[in-house]
């Protein structure tokens, strides 16, 4: 393990607590939808990005497990800013995806930006929209720190290369 | 190794986020494969008609296709196809009526297992149109004695109560008999009506 030493920085605790925590995140959220792959196919369906059946089964049916792996990664500390660069590649379209969903359900049905809600396929079930943006938003930035992060405090095997 | 050049230092982070994406992709299709609930890659589960376009000609024996549930699933499109569109107010009445528990009037739920699990309008048969063998003798024995047979789903984008309606016609249940309550679940719960929660009939009502 790469411990710096025996007294880990206050930089050293908040990088290893924002791994965990974006880690953990991860791994629920794959772990719940890999659960339920078909729920997360009808729901990927819902966005009409791709229609493709085998693209889209291979979508639904790779996505939740590869986050689940992106938290083991974060969670071990290992390949750690690769996995966050992964991490941060992942969160933003799909930001944009639940972002753009929403515009077009406020247009269509009139109903309050923030008072929309629906199951985004985040894993979480149905949620306020306004909030999940914010989380999504919250958790890309804590990627895009691990990316920059130095500290290879806790970690198993920081960087691959 | 020590890579102190920010050329190299990105090179290396590239390659680290390269190495992971491609060895994660590679497990995760392994996962999928080993795993007992994982989707069948070359499966289409919206019908053979999601890889082609809707023809002027009507609907194909599948029914199921994103292309055509495009049409067939808004309210529009699905009055085009003579499909009958109900509110929450007729839905009430209908479940109100003592037909119902005679089974001459049938809700079918389009949900998932788990959705319909964790809250279904009361009485309903779950009919999920990604896995029509599952239940598509029951249901049909049901709905071919049934005046009235009410097709639902989330409500709002959800289009699987289009495709439950379009999969029971191509299988026999004539168009009049059938109306999607395009409200769906979502409405059903704002009009506080209550939930039943788990298996068909397990008399578990809750309000939502």
């Amino acid at each position: 393990m790469n411990a710096t030493g025996p007294c880990p920085t206050k930089n050293d605790l908040l990088v290893v607590t924002t791994r965990w925590i974006v880690g953990g995140i991860f791994l629920y959220t794959g772990l719940m939808k890999a659960l339920h792959p078909d729920d997360f196919l009808r729901l990927l369906r819902e966005y009409d990005v791709v229609r493709q059946p085998l693209l889209m089964n291979g979508i639904a049916a790779t996505l939740p497990w590869f986050e689940v792996i992106c938290g083991l990664l974060l969670c071990l500390g290992v390949a750690v800013r690769g996995t966050a660069l992964v991490s941060v590649a992942l969160l933003v379209p799909f930001t944009g995806l639940v972002l753009q969903r929403a515009l077009a359900l406020h247009a269509a049905t009139g109903t309050p930006f923030c008072a929309i809600r629906f199951d985004c396929g985040c894993g979480t079930g149905e949620v306020l929209i306004c909030r999940k943006l914010f989380e999504n938003t919250l958790l890309t930035l804590a990627g895009a720190i691990l990316v920059g992060a130095r500290s290879t405090y806790g970690a198993l095997r920081h960087r691959v290369f | 190794m020590t890579i102190n050049s920010k050329p190299a230092v990105l090179r290396s982070l590239l390659l680290e986020a390269a190495v992971v994406g491609v060895t994660g992709l590679g497990l995760a299709l392994l996962a999928n494969q080993i795993s007992p609930r994982g989707l069948v890659l070359t499966r289409d589960y919206f019908g053979r008609s999601a890889r082609g376009t809707p023809t002027a000609a009507g609907p194909s024996p599948a029914g199921l296709g994103r292309a055509a549930s495009d049409a067939r699933g808004s309210e529009s499109g699905l009055n085009r196809e003579g499909f009958r569109t109900v509110k929450l107010d007729e839905v009430l009445r209908w479940q109100a009526d003592p037909r119902r528990e005679r089974g001459l009037i049938v809700f079918v739920d389009a949900r998932a297992d788990r959705q319909f699990r964790d809250g279904h309008i009361p009485g309903a048969m779950q009919f999920d149109p990604f896995y029509p063998e599952k239940r598509l003798t029951e249901v049909l024995a049901t709905c071919s004695l049934a005046d009235q047979v009410v097709i639902y789903c989330n409500g709002g984008d959800c289009t699987d109560s289009g495709l439950v309606a379009h999969l029971l016609r191509d299988a026999g249940v004539p168009v009049a008999r059938m109306a999607v309550f395009v409200g769906g679940i979502g409405e059903w719960k704002a009009g506080g009506s209550p939930l039943e929660v788990g298996e068909r009939n397990s008399g578990d009502l809750r309000t939502p």
